[in-house]
């Protein structure tokens, strides 16, 4: 996937990242050191590609995909009503597989 | 419950019914099967993009540990599948046939974490109470082991 194609529908409203304007987010300072805050609600599974490149992060609202290089959030795959206990990403970048309850 | 998506479009490709609490999931090296934990207490090995449950394994159902699920993972062909056991076992699988090939008295706590090194030789186990050992996985011999308790306990292995 050169140059990160988007993956999924967009992140809802309530979960584009904090432009620091009304209606964001409560904003939670990072603890001294954290350098950034993945996923929304509350996280349940964090789970890197073999290649490493590609970072999944299960949380209360969905599965957030980043970069692993920048954090880039690179697609966002909404809850259906299931929490994600488990994920798997392939080698090759190109299926994410998610255990839910 | 599986859900499997395709990250160049985001469309959800298969959707594999193991049932509730599905607590681990891994990906053979080709990316062409699924082996999955859950709470029903069985290891499942699916064709992923045909979305086809293909194997259970029997003789699993002592591995599984409440919320924490079944450490599983693929050796570099995708030829065996290792599963670890909340009596500390860990067993070795042939993904073919769901024979159990070997089973090898681990650990004396339940094994959370499992993994093959790059060479496929060799197997990383870690256990509840802090023990860490690598194993030959043809041989069953232990090649290295290691334990720290209490506050130093291991929580995670890489390889």
């Amino acid at each position: 996937m050169p140059g990160g194609t988007a993956v999924g529908q967009a992140p809802p409203p309530s979960v584009t990242p904090a432009s620091g304007q009304a209606g964001a987010e409560m904003y939670i300072p990072l603890p001294q050191g954290a350098v950034h805050r993945l996923g929304r609600g509350w996280t349940t599974v964090v789970a890197c590609s073999p290649e490493g490149d590609t970072l999944a992060i299960g949380t209360s609202l969905g599965i957030e995909l980043r970069k692993t290089r920048d954090l880039e959030l690179r697609g966002f795959l909404p809850n259906q009503a299931s929490v994600v206990l488990a994920l798997a990403l392939t080698r090759d970048g190109r299926l994410l597989a998610g255990g839910v309850r | 419950m599986i859900r499997v998506w395709e990250l160049n479009t985001g469309e959800e490709i298969a959707s594999l019914n193991h049932g509730r609490r599905v607590v681990s999931v891994a990906f053979d090296p080709t990316g062409s099967l699924i082996a999955s934990g859950a709470g029903d207490k069985t290891i499942k090995l699916w064709d992923a993009r045909a979305g086809k449950e293909f194997l259970t394994l029997e003789d699993c159902r002592d591995g599984y540990i409440e919320n924490q699920g079944f450490p599983v993972t693929f050796n570099k062909d995708g030829q065996i599948v290792a599963t670890g056991s909340e009596d500390g076992r860990v067993k070795l699988w042939d993904c073919q046939t769901g024979d159990l090939l070997k089973s090898l008295e681990a650990h004396d706590s339940a094994v959370l974490s499992l993994l093959f090194d790059p060479s496929g030789q060799r197997l990383l186990s870690r256990s509840e109470d802090g023990q860490v050992k690598l194993w030959n996985s043809s041989s069953g011999e232990v090649i290295f082991s290691l334990h720290m308790s209490g506050f130093l306990r291991p929580r995670s292995v890489l390889v």
